[in-house]
């Protein structure tokens, strides 16, 4: 297949160039900070609030700027919705027989929660390609304001639903939808967590009982390292948040599950150069991009470069499911 | 006497008997209550039995326009029959609904689509499938043969890729349990692909019958029939490896 050169995947701009954009009425998501997604007018987009980027001068955090994406010409009329935990399992159903759905959510939320648990036995998952993003917030606001997304069609910005835009491709064309993740399975212990869920304890670490936190700090682990399972040949990370201390629970930004193998990542020395020498499309056929909050600070991607792939740093990257720690894109293809 | 006909139309035969009916037009239900009987009295009239008594209920196929649900009472000291009107414990289904269940999600029709089809409760349509996905649910399903299952026609498909399904290998081509087993050469390179078959892998392993693997093996080849082009490296190894 060939990728087909189209309009840019998506570039960074002031609040007036973003709304001149939504008033060419062209279909648009947007990411930045909730002080500038809650003045923009109504029209054919979505978005959700985060600081953090990759643009073309490198990774950046501001809040003067949103990170503009627009539909390319090779997709039809679109269906802009919004989610609640108990819609949202219908999601993919929703989504064109040809086309894909962008999904954003709030991170934090009960729809979060219940998107990262689930989504793996959602009707219709993995057959149509769903790609998306969690909303952030800047790392000062933690715990003072929360993650929002906003519906374009009202100009609402909310914390508890998703917004999602089903988007049909016209004939001769799909969508392929694609991560990089620099992560790989380190050489250490296979790691088990019998009740799955967002947190641990009680976990099998090749094949004995421990306790996670115990074990992390013992070992030395490097909690920037997330934990990394083989899904039939896709690495999918769960990245680690919090490890309590004396022997409690360690929590995570993503579900474990109780039927897969993990192990702790192998160290990567420089994230920027891996992301560079990982294969890339080229820059006219990408449709949509994102990539981790952790990579940008444990990566220390500010004022890096990783080129075409420019886009929101996330609280959490949708591939179909929840990943973490990993750059989402999709590509439209001839 | 009374019920011969309702027996009749379910196949109910003794020591069984359809004891009760109750009908409401207005809801279009339909509730037939089976019970063991254990030794007819005077005149080939029923006897019901004492003793400590059991009772379950199952969604079973319409008759007619009407839903029809089976009511099953029986001495705790008799077993639950392997019949086409009862059911397994933890299902909502009699097995011969759940034998047409599984002929639909074997082709392709999804959980809205069985649900109106049936007019069936969407929660205990999810909450059967998610038991044969679990493993929960399984054993015997086969006591209605597919063959007496009228077709469903599943989602009509876009030309092209009804095209390119006719080129996969059959849903009974061991080249899909080889794949769901772990037992293939096939590279996998398509993450949607990657990640459905992992999911698909646990089910398989945890299912406890012929029946829920093979709907697996056919959740698995309509992926490849929607999925040609996304899936064209992989599509091309499971037909060169299944010849």
């Amino acid at each position: 297949m060939t990728p087909v050169p189209m309009s840019s995947a998506g570039k960074l701009m002031s609040f007036a160039d973003a709304v001149r954009a939504i008033h060419r009425g062209r279909v648009l998501y947007v990411a930045g900070d909730e002080s500038i997604l809650a003045r923009l007018p109504a029209g054919q987009w979505i978005g959700g609030t985060i600081p953090y980027f990759m643009g073309a001068n490198g990774g950046l955090c501001t809040r003067e700027q949103v990170f503009v994406t627009e539909l390319p010409a090779t997709c039809g009329e679109p269906e802009f919705c919004r989610y609640d935990a108990g819609t949202i399992p219908q999601v993919c159903v929703e989504s064109p027989e040809v086309g894909f759905t962008l999904l954003i959510v709030p991170a934090f939320s009960a729809i979060h929660e219940q998107f990262a648990r689930e989504a793996p036995g959602y009707q219709d998952m993995y057959l149509k390609p769903l790609v998306g993003w969690v909303a952030g917030v800047h790392l000062d606001d933690l715990g003072k304001v929360t993650a929002k997304v906003a519906f374009g069609p009202t100009g609402e910005l909310d914390d508890q639903t998703a917004v999602a835009v089903h988007v049909p491709i016209i004939k001769g064309h799909s969508p392929s939808l694609q991560i990089l993740n620099l992560f790989e399975p380190g050489t250490g212990a296979v790691i088990r967590f019998p009740l799955g869920g967002f947190s641990a304890a009680d976990v099998e670490v090749d094949g004995k009982a421990e306790n996670f936190s115990r074990w992390l700090k013992r070992m030395q682990i490097d909690t920037r390292l997330p934990l990394v399972a083989d899904y039939s040949g896709a690495m999918i990370n769960v990245s680690i948040r919090e490890v309590e201390e004396a022997g409690g629970l360690t929590h995570f930004y993503a579900p474990v599950f109780p039927e897969l193998e993990y192990r702790i990542a192998a160290p990567v020395p420089s994230y920027a150069e891996a992301f560079r020498a990982l294969q890339t499309p080229p820059a006219g056929s990408l449709t949509f991009c994102c990539n981790c909050i952790l990579n940008y600070l444990y990566g220390e991607l500010e004022g890096q470069r990783i080129d075409p792939m420019h886009g929101p740093m996330t609280f959490g990257e949708i591939a179909y499911q929840l990943v973490n720690q990993t750059l989402v894109f999709l590509e439209t293809e001839e | 006497m009374k019920f011969a006909v309702y027996e009749q139309l379910l196949g109910v035969a003794a020591p069984w008997a359809v004891t009760q009916v109750s009908f409401d037009p207005a809801r279009k239900s339909l509730e037939v209550q089976i019970s063991y009987q254990r030794g007819s009295g005077w005149f080939g009239a029923r006897r019901a039995w004492s003793g400590g008594t059991d009772r379950r209920a199952w969604r079973h196929l319409p008759l007619g326009e009407q839903r029809c649900s089976i009511r099953l009472e029986r001495p705790v000291d008799v077993a639950v029959p392997e019949a086409p009107w009862s059911g397994p414990q933890d299902s909502p289904f009699t097995h011969s609904l759940g034998s047409r269940l599984l002929v639909l999600f074997g082709n392709g029709t999804s959980l809205t689509g069985v649900t109106a089809a049936l007019d069936l409760d969407p929660q205990e349509v999810w909450r059967f499938k998610r038991g044969l996905d679990t493993g929960r649910l399984g054993g015997d399903w086969s006591s209605r043969p597919a063959s007496e299952v009228p077709a469903v026609a599943a989602s009509p498909l876009p030309q092209e890729i009804s095209e390119a399904a006719s080129n996969l290998p059959g849903a009974d081509n061991p080249i899909w349990h080889d794949l769901l087993a772990g037992a293939s050469r096939v590279e996998i390179r398509n993450l949607g692909l990657q990640l459905l078959l992992t999911r698909l892998r646990t089910q398989y392993r945890l299912a406890s019958d012929d029946s829920v693997r093979s709907l697996k093996a056919h959740e698995l080849r309509r992926y490849c029939e929607k999925n040609t082009r996304a899936a064209a490296h992989e599509v091309e190894q499971i037909r060169r490896y299944a010849q």
